[in-house]
C-alpha cells in the first residue's frame, strides 16, 4: 500500500508539472507553430479559462473598485478640507491686503508730515447728539500723548485730542460743535475759522469769519493754515459744499464737508512733535484756536 | 475542507496581491533623503500566494495534497494574475517541489531558516517563468529586460512571508488541528506549531 502510494504521489506531481508545462509551451509559442495536439488542448481549455477568468475578473474588479472607492471618499474629504483651508486663506489674504493698502496710505501721510507722529488705531466711533468723538488705542508712546493735541488721518484733519487715559485716548472729531481750526482756501488764500456743526445726521462743518470780499466757491478745498500752531500748515480739513453771500454783514457763510470720512477710519496719526515755526510748545489744557 | 480553505485563502491573497501597493504607505509618494521611493519599487509586487506555497512545501506531509495545492493555487493565479495560461500552474507546482527538498535538507522550523527560503522560492519562480518565457516565447529580450524587477519582487515577497506563514500556519490549526496532520493524530500540530509560531 505505501509503495503504491508513494509512485502515486511521484506521478501525481510528475503530472501536474509535465501538463502545465505542455499546455504552457502550446499556449506561449506562435499560433502559427501549434500542432494539432496543441489545437485541441486550447481548444477545450479555453471555454473553461474563459468562463473562470471571467467571473475571477468580476470578484476582482469589484473588490479593486471598493479600494479605489475608498480612495476617492478619502481624496474627496482631504479635498474638502484644502479647499476650506483655501477659502479662508483667500479671505485673510483680501484682508491683508487692505490692510496693507491702509497701512501704505498711513505711512506714507506719515513720512509726509514735517513733525514726529505716532500711530494709533481706532477702536471705536461715538458718534452722540452732544459729541463727535472717537475712541483710540495708541500703538506706543501712549504717555507722550497729551491733551489738545492734532490727529491727523489720511484724508486730512481728524480732530483733537480730547482725554487721554493710558494707551487710549479720545479724540474730538472735526464734525464736534466744539472744534475748531483756522484754514485757508489755496486757491485764493481766503482764511476762515472752521467749526464743527454737531448735527447727528451728517459730517459737516461750518467755516466762519470768511470775508464778504473773498472769493471761495463749492469744491475749494480748505487746509490748515499753521495759525496757532496746533496743526501744522497745509492739513486738508474739509471741502466747501455751499456758499452763501449776503449783501449786509462782513463775512459769508460757508458750509463744508470734512475731508475725512470718519465711518471708514480706522488709522490714524497723532501729532506729537512740535509744528515747524515760530509756535510756543503746546502744553495741556491749552485752548483750541 | 483545509484544501477548500487554502484555495479560497489563496483567491483572497492573489486579489489582494493585485491591490496591495494602493495599502502600502511607502508607495504613495513617501521619500527618503530627497528620493522618491515608488519609481524604484516598480516591480515590487509581491506573490502573496508564494509563501503558502512554501509553507505546503515544508509542513504538508501527503505529496498529493500538497501538489494538488499548489496546482490549484497556480491556476487562481492564472487566472487572476494574467500571464501566459499554465505558467503559474507549472512554477508554483515546481517552487513546491523545491520547498519539499529544501525541507528534507535544511532547517526550516524557525523563521529565520524560512525567509531565506521565501527569498530563494521567490528567485527560483521569477527565474523559471523568465526561462520559460526565454524558451518558448516570440521576444527573447523581454526575459532579460524583466530581470531587473526579480530582486524588488523577491524582496517585497519575503518582507511580507512572515505574515503569509503565520496565516496559513493558523488556517491548518483552524481546519485540521495541525499542519499536515489528521485530526485523530496525537500529535496535532506539534511540530508545525513550534515552528510557525516562532
Amino acid at each position: 500500500m505505501g509503495f503504491y502510494r508513494r509512485y502515486r504521489d511521484i506521478i501525481l506531481v510528475i503530472l501536474l508539472l509535465a501538463v502545465p508545462f505542455f499546455f504552457l509551451r502550446a499556449s506561449i509559442r506562435n499560433p502559427e507553430d501549434l500542432n494539432g495536439i496543441d489545437r485541441n488542448l486550447m481548444r477545450v481549455m479555453a471555454p473553461v479559462q474563459f468562463l473562470a477568468a471571467a467571473s475571477a475578473r468580476r470578484l476582482s474588479d469589484w473588490f479593486s473598485d471598493y479600494v479605489y472607492l475608498v480612495d476617492v471618499r478619502r481624496d474627496n474629504n482631504r479635498l474638502s478640507r484644502e479647499m476650506q483651508r483655501l477659502r479662508h486663506d483667500v479671505g485673510e489674504l483680501a484682508r491683508v491686503q487692505a490692510e496693507n493698502d491702509r497701512l501704505r496710505g498711513l505711512l506714507g501721510l506719515k513720512e509726509s508730515l514735517p513733525v514726529e507722529t505716532i500711530s494709533a488705531a481706532i477702536t471705536t466711533k461715538t458718534p452722540t447728539e452732544f459729541f463727535r468723538v472717537a475712541q483710540l488705542a495708541i500703538d506706543h508712546g501712549g504717555a507722550r500723548v497729551r491733551q489738545n493735541m492734532p490727529v491727523i488721518g489720511p484724508g486730512g484733519a481728524v480732530g483733537l485730542i480730547r482725554t487721554v487715559s493710558g494707551d487710549s485716548a479720545t479724540v474730538q472729531l472735526v464734525a464736534d460743535a466744539g472744534f475748531g481750526v483756522d484754514v485757508v482756501v489755496p486757491r485764493t488764500r481766503a482764511r476762515g475759522f472752521v467749526r464743527g456743526v454737531g448735527d447727528e445726521s451728517k459730517y459737516a462743518v461750518k467755516v466762519e469769519y470768511v470775508r464778504r470780499s473773498d472769493e471761495v466757491e463749492v469744491g475749494d478745498l480748505l487746509v490748515t493754515s499753521g495759525v496757532g500752531c496746533r496743526f501744522p500748515e497745509g492739513i486738508a480739513v474739509a471741502k466747501v459744499t455751499q456758499v452763501v453771500k449776503r449783501d449786509f454783514g462782513s463775512y459769508q457763510a460757508v458750509i463744508a464737508e470734512p475731508t475725512v470720512d470718519f465711518s471708514r477710519l480706522d488709522s490714524v496719526l497723532v501729532v506729537v512733535g512740535e509744528v515747524p515755526g515760530d509756535c510756543p510748545r503746546l502744553e495741556s489744557g491749552a485752548r483750541s484756536p | 475542507m483545509r484544501s477548500t480553505a487554502y484555495l479560497l485563502v489563496g483567491l483572497v491573497l492573489i486579489l489582494l496581491q493585485g491591490v496591495v501597493f494602493r495599502f502600502l504607505p511607502w508607495a504613495s509618494g513617501v521619500s527618503v533623503l530627497g528620493i522618491e521611493l515608488r519609481p524604484l519599487l516598480t516591480g515590487a509586487t509581491p506573490n502573496l500566494v508564494l509563501p503558502m506555497v512554501v509553507y505546503l512545501g515544508i509542513h504538508e506531509e501527503s505529496m498529493a495534497r500538497g501538489a494538488l495545492l499548489s496546482f490549484g493555487l497556480g491556476w487562481e493565479l492564472d487566472l487572476l494574475g494574467g500571464g501566459p495560461a499554465f505558467i503559474h500552474r507549472f512554477t508554483l507546482v515546481a517552487v513546491w517541489w523545491l520547498s519539499k527538498i529544501a525541507s528534507a535538507r535544511v532547517s526550516t522550523q524557525s523563521v529565520v531558516m524560512r525567509l531565506p527560503l521565501a527569498f530563494a522560492a521567490s528567485l527560483a519562480e521569477s527565474a523559471i517563468i523568465l526561462t520559460l518565457l526565454a524558451i518558448f516565447g516570440q521576444d527573447s529580450k523581454r526575459p532579460l529586460e524583466l530581470t531587473a524587477l526579480l530582486l524588488p519582487r523577491a524582496i517585497s515577497t519575503t518582507l511580507l512571508a512572515p505574515a503569509v506563514f503565520d496565516l496559513s500556519h493558523r488556517l491548518a490549526i483552524f481546519a485540521w488541528g495541525g499542519p499536515g496532520r489528521a485530526p485523530q493524530s496525537g500529535s496535532a500540530g506539534q511540530s508545525g506549531t513550534s515552528g510557525a509560531g516562532s
